[in-house]
């Protein structure tokens, strides 16, 4: 996975199909996360991540950090969602959840499929793309508790595994980064 | 360090030592700031990336602006009237960055 500058200021990337399958899974349980929320008082939610994606617009003002939210925060969490949206339309329509028990066909009975996905990524997609990969990355370090210095505290059984897709998605969204700034 | 003024958005009245008696207005008229906190998830670049391409600052700009985040914790990265502030926080927030608004010198 590497993205590259492409013609008419697209990007493009190959994708294993793994990847495809971990960043589809991820991004699906951002989509459902959002949905579930409610934008009115994310402030009382007792979930940290949405929180953090719904951050405070001011500190020392609690009166105007909530007059804040109730005009932004509605139209904030739609935006995530879309975006999130057009991510997994970028994917493809491979199977949802590849992590399942039954092996898919296809894959076990054609070369070909096995082969990287090709994404190829027009300037909007990009935006989405940067952006949900770092709602991800906010949510996952929300579940892992990175401390300020960057360092994971939570010690979990699921954790290593992650904080391990917590760094391949800073890859991802630096090599895009890197693509689009030419 | 210098804070670069974005260009679309002048500071406000500078103050004047010859007119001490304008003080009083210039503090009333204290315009608002945007300001960037740090945050250990961010990434330098996409910070860099944000600050220049929603901003419209130059790449060194964009550069000096991420290391005072990171390394002093905030940067004051626009300044301005409370409404435009508050567009510039909102959009921040898109981005997942930490943003909140305040009175200059706050």
């Amino acid at each position: 996975m590497q993205f590259e500058p492409a013609a008419e200021g697209r990007v493009s990337a190959h994708f294993e199909l793994v990847e495809v399958g971990l960043l589809r899974l991820a991004t699906s349980q951002l989509v459902e996360m959002l949905e579930a929320s409610d934008a009115s008082a994310p402030a009382e939610a007792a979930d940290p991540a949405l929180k953090r994606l719904l951050p405070d617009a001011y500190h020392d003002d609690p009166e105007a950090a909530a007059e804040f939210r109730r005009f932004t925060a509605g139209d904030l969490l739609d935006r995530k969602v879309l975006n999130a949206k057009v991510v997994l339309a970028t994917l493809g329509d491979e199977p949802l959840d590849p992590i399942s028990d039954e092996p898919d066909e296809s894959l076990l009975q054609d070369d070909y499929d096995e082969a990287p996905l090709a994404i190829v990524l027009d300037p909007p997609d990009v935006q989405s793309w940067l952006r949900t990969l770092t709602d991800l990355r906010l949510t996952l370090a929300e579940r892992l508790d990175i401390a300020p210095d960057g360092v994971p505290r939570r010690d979990s059984e699921d954790a290593p595994f992650l904080h391990d897709v917590y760094e391949w998605l800073g890859m991802v969204q630096e090599s895009l980064v890197y693509a689009i700034d030419v | 360090m210098e804070i670069p003024s974005p260009a679309w958005e002048p500071r406000g009245v500078p103050k004047t030592v010859e007119r001490p008696d304008l003080q009083e207005t210039v503090s009333l008229d204290r315009p608002w700031v945007t300001i960037v906190w740090d945050d250990p998830v961010n990434l330098m670049s996409y910070v860099a990336y944000v600050f220049r391409s929603y901003f419209g600052v130059t790449a060194e700009d964009a550069e000096r602006l991420m290391l005072q985040v990171h390394n002093t914790g905030r940067a004051v990265v626009a300044t301005g009237n409370r409404e435009a502030m508050e567009r510039h926080v909102e959009a921040m927030h898109g981005y997942g960055l930490s943003a909140t608004l305040a009175r200059e010198d706050s």
